[in-house]
């Protein structure tokens, strides 16, 4: 794929360049030091060397893992299409569920799945009734077939599916119009989405897949069906044949590579991020029932398991389960751990999803990305032992390290997670607004902070969600480094498993999905608060008897101050009016979050204006005035009023009469108003001309206090250079070509 | 966010056993997972035994008994631990071979083994046999033997874990050795087409068998007696075999690089007195190896008459080629 444009370069660029590169090279850098510790300390013992089939395992691995990955996204882009169509009740909760299926253990998928499906299971339980048997049994190839569509393809469809949801409104009703029918809009419309999450979506899930261990070995009906993982397991445990292990984690390492590299070459095309409002699409009755019969199967598929496993899980055992202390501590170690763990994680992958939207140059943008996958790829045991002798190497006691250790693990197994989920948005989000950014000189933080991070936050939410599960606990790493008091959730389960305490397993496993469950569900909608963009384009307004029609330019980020100049009479009150609606423009548009606002009546506008002075009515009490401000129905209005008064500075002034207050009181109290009004964009018209000087300083640090707090759209027209000076974040200098920016 | 951070990595610290707090000399012993968890044998020993040490017992987990010897493997010289308990009479020749493992002062002399197992450096502490497990509600009349279970006419399922990544798999594959003597590559292909699968570790074919995916499951005579005791479950039996069941004696070492031999020897001298032993059948579900009185419930379940096992030596030696052999017989 070619790229669009060439990025711009900037020092933004230069920075997240470098940092992400550094990134890339402590984890490669952190990989090779395992390596070599395993094999410069194999020498101290005896070992077996293991004869195996090693053609045999790749090709097994090889076949099994396409057929996986192929089935996988086949199902998950089906899903992620009716589910994008389709509106029901319970919808939500069935894409809560799809998230949660990829963070599930393996081993408590295949047992869920076994639930249903075995030969005990509840399809033959149900069929029994009728004297019927499925045919067959779940363990064999298609077994694991089943289990890896039902972890990834899940997985799929969720990453899938938010991809599809932003695409913008307006392109939708675009197709609407030229009366494109269901398969032209999934191709030129839905396409473009999809194919932009596939690279990275593949690439896990064909590691996945590819490494996949306890499901093979449980489902694949024998030892015939098995993996290069199974091999180094054997090699490493039973043999205790370290150079081996090294060498066949090598050669998965090469093979793996060889795959995935083309696909991290590869650069997403420009695609919108960030939520825009749903817009309905009338498909034909033959395809939503297609769509019908597809989440039907799906939540038949992905949903009973999981219920197997919460209906097990949440039975009598339950009480038993939380009643110990062991569970708590367990439960606090994990939630501890899940947490730095998820910080870090977000950190790293943001940084190399930018540090590889800045680089140019396909081969330098794989290998800064490559790394990430690394850990998927060497078996947990080998990163166990590599880091156990690391540490015995460098003299630090390993009950000490655990820890750290552990939130290594962690991060390094969910970051190519948390990448494949971040970086298609956030490089469509720098593909679109680079320019923009580059021109307002936004440093890299601003840009994060006002355009990148609003833009994908239910993305993050997502991400976060996913590191927040994968690090309740990795089983590898702690399997060495565990110890009586150090003990996670999953840790625990395994324990009670081969204690013969199956129900506290179950409870324990039916807990952890819990857990998950609410985080895919209540993270999103934390980071989910997006942030407006106010762009105003060509509007164009001609007073009576102007030969040429003034025309605005405009365009404005949350939480900044925008200063409108020129000289009197050039159009600045009438940008004003316009935007508030008191004018009506010839031709244009006023866009906030996409949405225009123009044919909107004045007040229904989010907007508050605040003019030079009388903004108040002299002859009612503040509390009055501030009232005016308020929806009427508000039962909560004293208190309101207060905390408004409050933050302006005017704390316990509400039956003051407007007209006995100083000039910078009406004003404040016009400010707490507009405070009340609580709308994104504020216009300020020469709001301080009347002040004297310590007044007004005091209200521009009011002015600037508040715009960053409520994330408001501040346009202030003002004659006044300290006002520009001390409070403007940009300047659109009116006069010339009466063109604003 | 660097100051949650940091407020994090400290609780994260104090979740790690503080070993430096007291004069006392302290005992490390690594073990597997079961034997160290609150519902296994380790709490109550360390009571026991710290009443009469002056010392702190601290168990080490690791997630199986091969885990506990591949950590001091990896420690070498700077391992803590002072004891490897938990190890199995087939792992025994691989231990001795490390060269890490030293001889012991414990009298042994009134232990009361299967076959009458000595060893001067690794001290047996309980054991048990293998038995093929049935559910005796939905098996009226299981086998009475490997040859009777792989007949043409059998339909039995059974599930085992896979012997290159559990020790009680590998106890399968030394037990079909020992029964079929010679015969044993003739025995895995007729045995294969009734195995459905195998797992990764022992707790995960149980979990099968407990799902009713199998007939029967491979486990251990006092399986049942935990059902029938915790449970109340007198459902599971185990399988009496003609050929006889596969010995497993669980054995602790103490460690060259040990500081506190002195101690580490008492602490065995104790963990087969009659006061330690008791304690075992109903948290380790094995057989103490002093003629203690069992507890109620336990001994229903008979002993088997004929018992196998093959020596340390001969298991080290032909492992590998006996997992590829059966192995083979499934391709």
């Amino acid at each position: 794929m070619t790229h669009p444009f060439s990025p711009i370069k900037s020092h933004v660029d230069k920075f997240r360049k470098f940092i992400g590169v550094i990134i890339a090279a402590i984890i490669s850098a952190f990989m090779v030091m395992i390596f070599a510790s395993l094999l410069f300390t194999t020498k101290d013992f005896t070992t077996s060397s293991s004869s195996l089939n090693l053609a045999h395992l790749v090709r097994m691995g090889l076949i099994q893992a396409s057929l996986s990955t192929i089935l996988s996204l086949g199902v998950g882009i089906g899903l992620a299409w009716s589910l994008n169509r389709l509106t029901f009740w319970g919808r939500s909760f069935i894409i809560s569920i799809l998230a949660t299926a990829i963070v599930a253990p393996g081993l408590v998928v295949a047992l869920g799945l076994i639930k249903i499906w075995g030969r005990a299971g509840w399809v033959n339980d149900t069929l029994s009734i009728l004297n019927l048997q499925l045919p067959g049994s779940i363990f064999g190839f298609h077994g694991i077939l089943l289990a890896h569509v039902i972890l990834n393809g899940a997985f799929a469809a969720h990453i899938l599916l938010a991809r599809l949801e932003t695409i913008p409104a307006q392109k939708l009703k675009t197709g609407r119009s030229l009366n494109m029918n269901s398969l032209t809009r999934f191709l030129t419309l839905d396409w473009p989405m999809i194919s932009n999450a596939l690279p990275a979506l593949s690439s896990i899930i064909f590691l996945l897949t590819f490494t996949s261990f306890p499901i093979v070995l449980l489902l694949g009906g024998g030892p015939a069906n098995q993996t290069l993982e199974v091999a180094i397991f054997s090699a490493i445990r039973l043999n205790f044949d370290l150079q081996g292990a090294v060498i066949l984690s090598v050669i998965q390492l090469v093979i793996c590579a060889i795959i995935i590299i083309p696909s991290l070459i590869s650069s997403a095309v420009i695609a919108p991020a960030g939520i825009t409002r749903a817009h309905y699409w009338p498909d034909s009755k033959r395809v939503k029932r297609l769509q019908t019969t597809i989440i039907t199967l799906s939540i038949f598929g992905f949903a009973l398991p999981f219920l197997a496993i919460l209906t097990q899980g949440l039975g009598s055992g339950l009480i038993d389960t939380l009643s110990r202390p062991r569970f708590w501590q367990a439960a606090t170690t994990s939630l501890t751990l899940g947490l730095v763990s998820t910080a870090l994680t977000l950190l790293l992958a943001i940084r190399i999803a930018m540090a590889r939207n800045a680089l140019n140059a396909p081969l330098t943008k794989a290998l800064v990305g490559l790394p990430m996958f690394a850990y998927l790829v060497i078996p947990s045991l080998v990163l166990a032992f590599g880091f156990f002798l690391g540490l015995k190497f460098l003299r630090i006691p390993h009950d000490l390290a655990a820890p750290f250790v552990l939130i290594t693990a962690n991060v390094l197994l969910a970051l190519p997670f948390v990448f494949a989920t971040i970086a298609p948005p956030l490089e469509s989000i720098v593909k679109r607004y680079t320019k923009l950014s580059t021109s307002l000189n936004l440093s890299g933080f601003t840009r994060w902070k006002l355009v990148e991070r609003p833009l994908m936050g239910r993305e993050i939410g997502i991400a976060s969600a996913l590191a927040f599960c994968f690090s309740l606990g990795d089983l590898g790493v702690i399997s060495l480094f565990g110890t009586q008091d150090f003990t996670t959730l999953p840790w625990l389960m395994y324990r009670a498993l081969g204690a013969y305490r199956t129900h506290e397993a179950a409870s324990i496993a039916a807990l952890m999905l819990m857990i998950c469950f609410i985080a895919f569900w209540a993270l999103p909608l934390i980071f989910n608060e997006i942030h407006a963009m106010f762009e105003i384009k060509n509007l164009s307004f001609c007073h009576p008897g102007q030969a040429i029609p003034l025309v605005y330019n405009f365009c404005s980020m949350p939480s900044t101050i925008s200063a409108i100049t020129g000289p009197s009479g050039i159009g600045k009150s009438t940008l004003l009016d316009l935007i508030a609606g008191f004018l009506t423009p010839v031709s244009g548009a006023i866009r906030l979050n996409e949405v225009n606002i123009i044919s909107l009546p004045p007040e229904k506008r989010p907007v508050s204006i605040l003019f030079q002075a009388d903004n108040l009515f002299e002859h009612l009490s503040v509390q009055t005035n501030l009232e005016l401000g308020l929806p009427k129905s508000s039962n909560r209005k004293a208190k309101l009023i207060k905390s408004a008064l409050k933050e302006v500075g005017l704390d316990g002034y509400e039956t003051r009469r407007a007209s006995d207050l100083s000039g910078g009181q009406k004003q404040r109290v016009a400010l707490a108003r507009t405070l009340l009004r609580n709308q994104p964009i504020v216009l300020l018209d020469e709001p301080f001309a009347n002040l004297d000087e310590n007044t007004a300083r005091d209200m521009r640090a009011l002015v600037k206090r508040l715009t960053r707090k409520n994330a408001w759209h501040t346009l202030l027209v003002t004659h006044n250079p300290t006002d520009v000076k001390d409070l403007a974040d940009r300047i659109y200098p009116l006069g010339g070509d009466t063109t604003a920016s | 966010m660097q100051k949650n951070l940091a407020t994090a990595f400290a609780l994260l610290l104090l979740a790690a056993p503080n070993a430096f707090a007291q004069d006392k000399p302290t005992l490390t012993i690594y073990t597997y997972d079961a034997f160290a968890a609150d519902w296994g044998p380790a709490p109550s020993l360390k009571d026991r035994f710290e009443d009469q040490c002056n010392c702190i017992l601290n168990f080490v987990a690791a997630d199986s008994s091969i885990g506990a010897l591949r950590k001091v493997q990896l420690e070498g010289d700077t391992t803590k631990a002072d004891i490897v308990l938990g190890l199995d009479t087939s792992l025994v020749g691989e231990a001795r071979a490390t060269g890490l493992f030293a001889p012991h002062e414990v009298d042994t002399s009134a232990l009361t083994l299967p076959n009458d197992w000595r060893s001067s450096d690794f001290v047996p502490f309980d054991y048990g046999y293998l038995a093929m497990i049935y559910n005796k509600e939905l098996m009226a009349e299981p086998p009475t033997s490997f040859q009777q279970l792989a007949g043409g006419d059998s339909n039995i399922k059974i599930i085992f874990p896979d012997p290159r990544s559990s020790t009680t798999g590998m106890g399968l594959v030394l037990w079909i050795k020992a029964a079929y003597r010679g015969d044993a590559n003739e025995a895995w292909p007729e045995i294969a087409p009734h195995v459905i699968t195998l797992t990764k570790s022992w707790s995960d074919a149980y979990t099968l068998f407990l799902n009713e995916e199998a007939d029967m499951v491979l486990s251990y005579t006092t399986s049942p007696a935990f059902h029938a005791i915790v449970e109340a479950e007198y459902k599971y039996a185990a399988a009496p075999f003609r050929e006889g069941h596969y010995t497993q004696i669980e054995v602790a070492g103490i460690l060259n690089s040990s500081p506190n031999k002195q101690l580490a020897n008492d602490f065995l001298t104790f963990l087969i007195s009659a006061e330690a032993q008791e304690i075992i059948p109903t948290t380790n579900w094995m057989y103490p190896v002093l003629d203690v009185p069992l507890p109620e419930g336990f001994s229903d379940f008979a002993k088997p008459q004929k018992v196998l096992l093959i020596d340390d030596e001969t298991v080290t030696k032909n492992s590998a080629a006996w997992i590829a052999e059966m192995l083979a017989s499934f391709e």
